[in-house]
């Protein structure tokens, strides 16, 4: 999947309103982040990486570079 | 009073979690116990745990009434007919509304709630129901009258299982067919594992929190389900019976 097209799929899942999310945006330091937000990552990876992550796994996670490394580089085009 | 001995039960999700503990509880009152899930090796072990000898075993998707009925038809040609039926397959699904679709909501739907309408639906044929009556019990969940945020498909689908289980005991009040729903809070299984790994721990603990006897072991659910299969709930149809460790209260 390309870079893009993962952060525009965050955004949506997220309900993330400011559109100039970077891999380097911090998750938590997004104002919609949130109990629910844990969830929405969790289905989102589920349903267009095939692969269950859990809320544990998401606990170390601070960028949405963490993120991409969590469900892994191998996913991901430039 | 809870003797099981001369009957017949069918057990959906009997594979795993509370649908095989029930199944290993009812043979243990004595009944003759009919098991059925997805994965036969799995059956297969639920099967190596019932007391007594001629149970009974048959894969299935629930979702696939026509397969089911084949099936159906010719274990009780063997087994007998049936006088008791616990719908214990079920789907689990935690996703915040924002991320559901039809689909999502038609899949826990299937599974959970028409599967259990459409075998209650064949077990009334003549063919297939024990004359002496019957007790059908649907596992549906506490769920079904709290709300939980992420849980839109699962406590909606079994709302709509606690819900249908009253017209349907209505209509099957005149066929000595006794329809009722238990309503466990979390209990250990390996789909509320699951669960709690999608959701924070500060949620988990606030769960756990909120059952004043901890969390149920599927042995405190079958017995539950016992109960109302046994002659001793002759007189008890379409109600919901909570069995939560004290979460509705606390």
């Amino acid at each position: 999947m390309e870079t893009s097209k993962f952060l525009s799929l965050l955004t949506e899942y997220m309900e993330i309103e400011s559109s100039n999310l970077t891999v380097d945006t911090e998750l938590k330091s997004l104002p919609e982040f949130g109990s629910l937000s844990i969830m929405s990552i969790i289905a989102l990876v589920d349903e267009h990486f095939d692969k269950t992550i859990s809320a544990k796994d998401l606990g170390n996670v601070v960028t949405i570079n963490d993120l991409m490394s969590l469900i892994g580089r191998e996913n991901f085009s430039a | 009073m809870m003797d099981l001995s001369q009957k017949r039960i069918l057990i959906t999700g009997a594979s795993s979690g509370i649908g095989r503990a029930c199944a290993v509880a009812a043979a243990a009152m004595g009944a003759t116990v009919i098991l059925t899930g997805r994965n036969e090796e799995r059956l297969r072990e639920t099967l190596s745990l019932l007391q007594g000898e001629g149970h009974f075993l048959f894969t299935s998707d629930v979702t696939d009434m026509a397969a089911f009925e084949a099936q159906l038809e010719s274990c009780v040609a063997q087994s007998g007919p049936v006088s008791g039926f616990i719908h214990s397959a079920g789907i689990e699904m935690t996703r915040p509304l924002q991320t559901m679709s039809a689909p999502l909501y038609q899949s826990v739907f299937a599974t959970n709630v028409i599967a259990a309408f459409e075998i209650a639906r064949l077990l009334s044929k003549k063919k297939y129901v024990d004359p002496l009556g019957a007790s059908f019990v649907f596992i549906s969940s506490v769920m079904a009258v709290r709300g939980q945020a992420g849980k839109v498909a699962y406590c909606s689908s079994k709302s709509a299982l606690s819900g249908g289980a009253k017209a349907i005991a209505l209509e099957l009040a005149s066929k000595k067919i006794r329809v009722n729903c238990v309503l466990p809070a979390m209990v250990e299984t390996e789909m509320a594992k699951k669960m709690f790994e999608s959701l924070p721990e500060s949620s988990v603990a606030e769960i756990i929190k909120q059952h004043p006897l901890g969390l149920g072991k599927p042995e405190d659910v079958a017995l539950a389900c016992i109960f109302l299969l046994s002659n001793g709930a002759r007189w008890i149809t379409g109600t919901e019976l909570v069995v939560d460790g004290g979460y509705q209260i606390a």
